[in-house]
């Protein structure tokens, strides 16, 4: 996270006012905050509010109807037996895998397209293509090419001699969930390519240039001076690409919808079904303050290894 | 090794490379050349033969119009997503700048405070909140609107961080100066820091473009009549209604797209610019 304001600005009276001091300070107390007056009002209200109220609801019995009702940690014990809830825990879980194969997959690119050659922006946009396409579009897409059995991708596989008969990627219980997690990855290269870019190009040439000259072949200089360098980078894509891994709902929901049976069902996806189709309001909430508590503890995992990384 | 040896091999990493480049591009665009191709082609083709033809035997275009028309409102839903767009970007733009600039050159009380506030909110996941979000909206009555679907999510915690940055890196001379001609505090903002940080402005813009359009779940838990959806609640009713329509379908995937892509090679370099301006924070 960002240092405290490095450059503060002051805007002290300047000599030779004689306004008195509490007028100013009154002054420039509303001039600030009639600046920072709309952004703050809408975060208080549809950020923090909301987060305050979702907590409190969680502890509630909601059906958006009656009055809600305190009933303490019963939606959390209910939530820990609750089959479908634990099962789309599960799922999402295992989506955060996408997390260290974007990481590996998206700094090979950058690797790949960091250097002067012909043509090499062009590689750059359509790599970045996936990033801007509507999460809908690319979910329809994907669900005809995963398609069985006449899908462009098992077309293609049963051209090669080992594979006999279809391969059920979206409707096999075993498949849904990393066939979709393939697609949450292919939308995602681009973004991280361009970030893990910036961080190549802010390495300083003398460390390779020094690497060089000690007889480091391409692979040491890549572990040794690359990798360590592009540190605050991986953080980042890191704590960015698991919180998105976290929130999955729309690629899952439109390719599969949760199917087969819940076999691809995510804790987004529970809490919109327990709270918009079955008005589970405060369990729903519960789900949610759950997924919160997720997306912290990972956050804070990864912002001590970036500690971690600058002491050495 | 020869200075021959050099060269050939110099040549040969160089193929090796753009190979795996076309390779990586294959992939991430081909999906994008299939999906367009099968658009556009006509009602006696088997759209599912192998190896897929890319350009189409007997092009058409009535795909685009059968989808336009099967699915009622669909050219709706396009004004209802540019009306979104735009009011999201309207509010982003004006909120974040002023508080961003609030927030870096401005000294009041409670400034650093209220800095940490909206950070904080950047740890809350919009999943979390969109229960009580969703019964916010229906208490200010905003309950199937556009404004319901722009106001929850138009500024956010990451833009307002931006345009702090922005105004950060501005000379102080330029605001004394002002403030010397007797410039007032709005007039500084507006008239001069604000138009500097152009670069900023037009990456937002872009940004917040291609995010509310492509948004989702929102849209889909606000808005409730067919009237008012937005494209990509729109093309998810298309995909459920006609699902064996192979052609229809990536018909309406194409036009919900093209915005988009329009959009964005336009105006590659923010795109770039905008991605990093994220990692830098770090």
């Amino acid at each position: 996270m960002e240092p405290h304001p490095q450059q503060r600005v002051r805007t002290a009276p300047r000599a030779g006012q004689a306004r008195p001091a509490r007028r100013t300070a009154c002054r420039r107390a509303a001039v600030g905050w009639s600046f920072l007056a709309p952004a703050f009002l809408l975060i208080l209200l549809f950020h923090l509010i909301p987060a305050a109220y979702a907590i409190i609801l969680s502890f509630t019995e909601y059906d958006s109807i009656s009055a809600p009702e305190f009933i303490g940690f019963a939606n959390f014990r209910a939530l820990m037996k609750d089959r479908l809830f634990v099962n789309a825990l599960k799922n999402t879980l295992f989506y955060l895998l996408v997390t260290p194969v974007l990481l590996v997959v998206s700094l090979l690119v950058a690797v790949l397209v960091n250097r002067r050659m012909l043509g090499v922006s062009f590689f750059r946009v359509a790599y970045y293509l996936p990033v801007v396409t509507p999460a809908v579009a690319t979910a329809i897409v994907w669900s005809f090419i995963f398609r069985s059995p006449n899908g462009l991708l098992n077309q293609f596989l049963q051209q090669l001699p080992f594979v006999d008969g279809p391969i059920h990627f979206l409707t096999s219980s075993s498949l849904a969930l990393p066939s979709v997690m393939s697609v949450e990855m292919w939308k995602g290269i681009g973004y991280y390519m361009v970030i893990f870019l910036a961080g190549l190009q802010a390495i300083p040439s003398e460390l390779r240039d020094a690497a060089v000259v000690d007889g480091a072949n391409a692979v040491q200089e890549f572990f040794y001076v690359t990798l360590p360098q592009l540190w605050p980078s991986i953080t980042f894509v890191a704590i960015v690409s698991s919180m998105a891994a976290l929130r999955a709902f729309d690629l899952p929901y439109i390719m599969t919808g949760g199917g087969p049976g819940h076999a691809s069902e995510t804790v987004v996806m529970r809490i919109y079904t327990e709270a918009f189709e079955r008005l589970n309001i405060g369990y729903a909430a519960a789900e949610g303050v759950i997924l919160f508590l997720i997306t912290l503890g990972l956050s804070y995992v990864n912002m001590r290894m970036l500690e971690r990384r600058d002491m050495t | 090794m020869t200075l021959r040896d050099l060269k050939v091999r110099r040549v040969i990493t160089k193929a090796l490379l753009y190979a795996v480049m076309i390779v990586v591009a294959i992939y991430t665009v081909g999906p994008f050349v299939w999906a367009i191709s099968t658009a556009f082609k006509g009602p006696g083709e088997n759209v599912y033969a192998f190896p897929p033809r890319i350009l189409p035997e007997e092009p058409t275009l009535s795909n685009f119009v059968t989808a336009w028309q099967r699915v009622p409102y669909f050219g709706q839903y396009f004004i209802n997503s540019l009306l979104i767009a735009g009011g999201s970007i309207l509010i982003n733009i004006g909120a974040s700048s002023m508080a961003g600039y609030a927030l870096a050159r401005l000294q009041f009380p409670g400034r650093s405070l209220a800095f940490w506030i909206i950070l904080s909110t950047m740890m809350i996941p919009f999943q979390v909140v969109m229960i009580p979000l969703f019964l916010v909206v229906l208490q200010l009555g905003l309950l199937n609107t556009h404004l319901g679907v722009i106001l929850p999510t138009a500024v956010t915690a990451f833009s307002i961080f931006l345009f702090r940055q922005a105004f950060l890196k501005l000379p102080k001379e330029l605001e004394d100066a002002a403030r010397i001609d007797g410039c007032s505090e709005w007039g500084i903002y507006w008239r001069i820091m604000l138009p500097l940080t152009k670069p900023t402005i037009a990456t937002m813009v872009i940004f917040t473009f291609v995010s509310s359009w492509g948004e989702f779940l929102w849209p889909l838990i606000v808005l409730r009549s067919p009237r008012m959806y937005t494209v990509a609640v729109g093309l998810a009713y298309l995909q459920s209604q006609f699902s064996a329509n192979l052609r229809w379908i990536m018909a309406g995937s194409v036009l919900a797209t093209v915005p988009v892509l329009i959009v964005f090679l336009a105006f590659q370099r923010y795109f770039i610019e905008g991605a990093t301006a994220g990692a830098l924070k770090g």
